[in-house]
C-alpha cells in the first residue's frame, strides 16, 4: 500500500477526491462546535466560563502533536527509504503544526492568567510543549536554509526524528511532575472525565480541528510538488531558465 | 446577550482566545490555499507554453 501511494501524483488524486468531504466535515462539525462550546454548553463549576477555552486550546494541542508524529513518521521513510514524497509531506506538516503548536501557547496563556494569575509559568507541561515549537521552528529552519533545498531534506529528517523523543514528554508530563496544568481529561484510564455537555463540542472541535489541517496539508503539498515540477520543467533542456 | 459578550467578566479572555485562533488558522489556511493556485497557475501556463514541441513520454 505504501509503495502504490508513495507515488506523488497518484497520492494527490487521492487526496483531491478526500478534499471535499474534508472541507464539509470541517465546516458542519466546527460550526456546531463552536455553537455547543460558546452558547448551549455550561460553564464550569470552578473555573466558570474560561473552561471555554478548552474548545479551541485542546484541539491545538492534539493537531501540535498528532502533527508532530507526523513530522518524525516522515522523518523515518524519508531517512530509510528516501521517499521524496515523505520530505514533500513533512514539509507541509511542519508551518501548520507549529502554527497549531503557537496557538496552544497563546491559548495556553490567555486561560492561565485567570485561572492560575500568570500567563506563563516554567512547568513541564508548558515547557515540553514550547521546546515543541521550536523543534518545528527548527525544522522550518534546516529544510529551508540551503539554496537547493533537497539539501536541507535529511539534516530536517534527523532533527525531525530526534524532537520525536519530546512527544511523550508533551503527553505524560502532567503525570510524571507535579504541574500547574491539569492532567489528562479525554485519553486517560477510566475513559474521558468530561460531562457529556462539554464533551460533545469537544469532540466535535477536534474532528474539525483534523479535518482542517488535513486540508491545510493537501494544499501546502499540492504546492511543493508543484513547485518542484517547475523547476525540473525550467531546468530541462530547452526549458525557459 | 451582553451577558454572552461578558462572559461571567471573562470575556476577553475568552474572546481572546477565539479571535487569536479564527486570525491565525483563517489566515494559514488562506495564505496555503492561494500558493497553491499559483502554482497550478504557473505550471498550466508553462505547460501550454512547451506542450507543442517537447512532451516525452516519460
Amino acid at each position: 500500500m505504501f509503495d502504490y501511494l508513495a507515488n506523488p501524483s497518484r497520492f494527490m488524486r487521492l487526496a483531491n477526491r478526500v478534499l471535499p468531504a474534508l472541507v464539509l466535515l470541517a465546516v458542519t462539525t466546527g460550526a456546531i462546535g463552536l455553537y455547543q462550546g460558546l452558547v448551549t454548553s455550561p460553564p464550569d463549576y470552578q473555573q466558570g466560563d474560561t473552561v471555554r477555552i478548552i474548545y479551541i486550546h485542546v484541539p491545538a494541542a492534539w493537531l501540535a502533536l498528532f502533527g508532530y508524529v507526523g513530522l518524525g513518521i516522515c522523518g523515518i521513510f524519508y531517512i530509510v527509504w528516501r521517499h521524496p514524497l515523505a520530505d514533500v509531506a513533512a514539509r507541509a506538516i511542519a508551518p501548520v503544526g507549529a502554527v497549531f503548536a503557537l496557538l496552544t501557547l497563546i491559548t495556553g496563556s490567555l486561560w492561565g492568567k485567570p485561572m492560575w494569575g500568570a500567563w506563563w509559568v516554567w512547568d513541564a507541561r508548558l515547557t515540553s510543549m514550547l521546546i515543541l515549537f521550536f523543534f518545528y521552528l527548527g525544522y522550518i529552519a534546516l529544510a529551508n536554509g540551503f539554496d537547493r533545498p533537497e539539501r536541507g531534506s535529511r539534516p530536517a529528517a534527523l532533527l525531525a526524528l530526534v524532537g520525536l523523543i519530546n512527544v511523550p514528554i508533551v503527553k505524560f508530563s502532567v503525570d510524571w511532575w507535579n504541574t500547574l496544568h491539569q492532567p489528562a481529561s479525554l485519553l486517560r484510564s477510566g475513559g474521558p472525565a468530561v460531562d457529556p455537555t462539554m464533551l460533545t463540542p469537544l469532540v466535535l472541535m477536534l474532528i474539525a480541528a483534523h479535518a482542517y489541517f488535513a486540508i491545510i496539508v493537501i494544499y501546502r503539498m499540492r504546492a511543493l510538488l508543484g513547485e518542484r515540477r517547475l523547476t525540473a520543467l525550467l531546468l530541462r533542456p530547452g526549458g525557459q531558465a | 446577550m451582553a451577558d454572552f459578550f461578558a462572559m461571567g467578566g471573562f470575556g476577553s479572555f475568552i474572546w481572546g482566545s477565539y479571535g487569536t485562533a479564527v486570525i491565525m488558522l483563517v489566515w494559514l489556511g488562506v495564505s496555503s490555499w492561494r500558493k497553491a493556485r499559483k502554482v497550478a497557475r504557473q505550471l498550466a501556463q508553462l505547460e501550454t507554453d512547451a506542450s507543442p514541441k517537447r512532451r516525452p513520454s516519460a
